[in-house]
């Protein structure tokens, strides 16, 4: 059962009984929450995903409240909490949709170590996986977008989960948050996209979410094989061009990216090194959203022939 | 019994668990931080129960985790070992790293996130010097007030971090803040530690360390320590026959220590919320360390509500002024006085 | 005599010109060049002294057992107790 097939109010109630419970990729989520817009974002942003049923055992169950006190009414805020643990402070109740996606991520970030996590997109073409690691500055979340709008599947925007078992990508499909002039450029580059409303002056600025492609969500337990690590830097005006990278340079770059390294001790260092010598390692530079996918569309589709 | 309790006292109960009953299970258990000791427990139970796939992928990264602080620790006994090898006091490790150094089975699935040393009071500046001497640095950004708090009143000088490395190291020379009522002399603690073979360190002997188990959990404010520090007395416990001459001794070394009322409300809790029975000689002469009646019934509320939530919406009690009165209170007010002050909190909370 | 301070087999791994270890003691990954990379794998099974190391890697290198290769077998151990991954008994 996929999350369209339910109404948006059996959702709501759901979320304000048993818990809304879905497939996030490896995870089962279970929110428990009284917002209703909140509700309604997640039942439109991911009713590709895999319903599940009120009685699954879920690995995280999430709290998003709203505070009490004086304040309720006036200024409310949403709080976000697992089993009654508070990560962060409370967001403005009107942004509770960023805050439970940032959390979700603190969530997974924080107890999935059986993989190692990259802070990276990760996007998949013609069966073979393209992992792009991020930096300040890297435009990472803008390329990811750009790549999938031209047909390339979404994995994932915010983490490079590599299954230590098989060396393989795994999926994690969810929206790309876009940030200030982001939003713009890939609104005008991709037009027939879906994206959410913005919310402004967030905590990290202006936020606007573009949702997952339906075909990524449903293809969202395939994993992949990386073929690619190319580390995008984006610079305005900056001629488009990819750099080979010595893979004891990736490796290095990719262990002091990666969320979780260090507490995967041997056995990350295993996976890292062999992913660093088994695919081909790159630096991309752009100043050019169209110029940057074109080129690495044409890398993979290259590889093909 | 709440779900989590349950399970620890008897592994066997998840045999016949319903799904439903596995998702509240491992709520109670990230709750209570005992996520990675619950996955310990069932590992060693072997084939005999099947968790589903969401507890399995769950506990896969709680081991790892588990694995990654066991590797920290053993690295920062080793670099304590090499600093303190010119020193000749002697050096107790305590809580979840005595576990570890000494393994003993509270330490099964215990995470820990600094190394607690207790040093002599009059060999305290020559252990700072030392360890500052191989590297390890305070914080820099403690104000003096900090400081001050920390070395005239918590019994320990502030935390020290080997810039390379994350564990802190709290370093102790009594185990008490002296503020409290409860006044130890650590001398007694150092005559009857026991030294670990091939080691610098000692730990305590296992009556005092049971003793400061019930006594660090009791005696800090909203009983931080919480579900876990229970569980892992309760191991201690279970370590001791019921015949051994630790039943004996433990009641007179809490008379020693001045521990009797928190080894008390410990043993109280244990029979009551994991079902565990203390010998009964030893019982009948800590229950002569109870409270008067209405201060045991706070107590006790106290204890159940905050260690033993029975429902995850109880996992929301609020961390209210009523239980940092009761926590801070209780060492500083008068009996009387605070009961009765808390009896009517109570009541009105309640109602 | 040298010998590992680090657990065995050794987790190393080489790119051309240098190689990662990861210590398995410490946690720590390390970035070494090629000759005190080999130095370790050497003395993975026995301890040596700091002349056996340097005779048996001047034959595999066939390089000339002289007092400068000594030197910089010395260095190269050096480097690696400062490590810590190997002491001197």
């Amino acid at each position: 059962m996929k999350i369209a097939d339910i109404s948006i109010r059996d959702g709501i109630k759901k979320a304000a009984t048993s818990g809304l419970r879905y497939q996030a990729g490896p995870f089962a989520v279970c929110i428990y929450t009284r917002n209703t817009s909140l509700v309604e974002l997640i039942l439109r942003f991911y009713n590709q995903s895999t319903l599940l049923e009120d009685d699954a055992v879920c690995q995280f169950h999430i709290d998003v409240l709203r505070s009490g006190g004086l304040r309720r009414f006036i200024r409310p805020k949403a709080i976000f909490s697992i089993d009654a643990i508070r990560p962060f402070d409370p967001y403005p109740y009107d942004q509770a949709f960023p805050m439970l996606e940032w959390g979700l991520n603190w969530c997974i970030g924080s107890t999935a170590h059986q993989y190692l996590i990259l802070h990276s997109a990760v996007v998949e073409r013609n069966g073979k996986a393209l992992v792009l690691p991020a930096q300040p500055g890297s435009g990472k979340s803008t390329l990811c977008a750009g790549l999938i709008s031209r047909g390339w599947r979404l994995l994932s925007d915010e983490f490079g989960i590599i299954d230590q078992k098989t060396g393989m990508m795994v999926p994690l499909p969810r929206v790309i948050p876009l940030k200030n002039e982001s939003i713009e450029l890939v609104q005008h580059y991709a037009p027939e996209a879906v994206f959410g409303p913005i919310f402004r002056k967030t905590r990290k600025g202006d936020v606007c979410h573009m949702a997952p492609p339906p075909s990524s969500l449903q293809r969202q337990l395939e994993q992949a094989k990386p073929a690619w690590v190319i580390f995008p830097k984006y610079k305005h005006g900056q001629k488009t061009e990819l750099k080979v990278e010595d893979k004891g340079v990736a490796f290095t770059r990719m262990s002091n990216n990666a969320f979780n390294y260090p507490m995967t001790m041997g056995r990350g260092f295993q996976t890292l090194t062999g992913l660093a010598k088994q695919a081909q390692c790159f630096s991309l530079q752009s100043g050019d959203l169209d110029e940057a996918v074109t080129l690495l569309t044409q890398l993979a589709d290259e590889c093909e022939t | 019994m709440n779900i989590l309790i349950r399970v620890l006292t008897n592994g066997n109960e998840l045999k016949t668990f319903s799904a439903l009953q596995w998702d509240e299970l491992l709520r109670f258990a990230r709750n209570g931080k005992l996520m990675a000791t619950l996955s310990a427990m069932i590992n060693k139970l072997g084939g005999q129960i099947t968790p589903p796939k969401t507890a399995l992928h769950l506990f896969a990264g709680e081991k790892v985790r588990f694995d990654y602080m066991l590797l920290q620790v053993e690295r920062e006994l080793y670099e304590l070992e090499k600093a303190f090898k010119s020193t000749n006091f002697p050096i107790i490790l305590l809580k979840g790293a005595a576990y570890i150094a000494a393994d003993l089975k509270p330490a099964a699935g215990r995470l820990l996130s600094d190394i607690d040393i207790l040093v002599p009071k009059r060999h305290l500046a020559e252990a700072e010097a030392c360890l500052r001497k191989h590297g390890w640095q305070s914080d820099q950004d403690i104000s003096a007030y900090d400081e001050r708090y920390y070395r005239d009143w918590m019994h320990e000088i502030p935390p020290l971090r080997h810039p390379t490395r994350h564990l802190e190291v709290d370093m102790h020379y009594n185990l008490v803040p002296l503020t409290g009522r409860i006044k130890v002399d650590a001398e007694m603690l150092f005559s009857d530690a026991v030294k670990l073979p091939n080691s610098s360190f000692s730990v305590l002997s296992p009556v005092d360390r049971l003793l400061h188990s019930a006594t660090h959990l009791l005696y800090n404010d909203e009983l931080r320590g919480g579900i876990r520090d229970l569980a892992d007395m309760r191991l201690l416990c279970l370590a001791e026959a019921h015949d051994s001459p630790f039943w004996k001794t433990l009641p007179e070394r809490a008379k020693e220590l001045n521990m009797e009322r928190p080894l008390f409300y410990a043993l109280d809790a244990l029979e009551r919320l994991f079902a565990y029975s203390v010998p009964s000689d030893a019982m009948l002469k800590c229950r002569e360390f109870a409270p008067a009646t209405l201060q045991l019934f706070i107590m006790r509320r106290l204890i159940d509500r905050v260690l033993a939530p029975k429902t995850v919406d109880q996992f929301y009690v609020p961390v209210s002024e009523w239980l940092l009165f009761v926590r801070s209170h209780w060492l500083r007010m008068p009996p009387v006085m605070l009961c009765k002050h808390l009896f009517h909190k109570w009541r009105t909370n309640t109602q | 005599m040298y010998s590992l301070n680090t657990p065995t087999p050794i987790q190393c791994v080489d790119f051309n010109t240098h190689a990662f270890m990861y210590d398995r003691r410490t946690g720590e990954t390390h970035y070494l060049s090629l000759l005190p990379a080999e130095i370790l794998l050497l003395l993975e099974n026995q301890s040596r002294s700091a002349h056996d190391i340097a005779t048996i890697v001047a034959e595999a290198c066939e390089h000339p057992m002289t007092e400068e290769w000594q030197t910089s077998i010395d260095k190269a151990l050096d480097g690696l107790s400062q490590l810590d991954l190997i002491q001197q008994q």
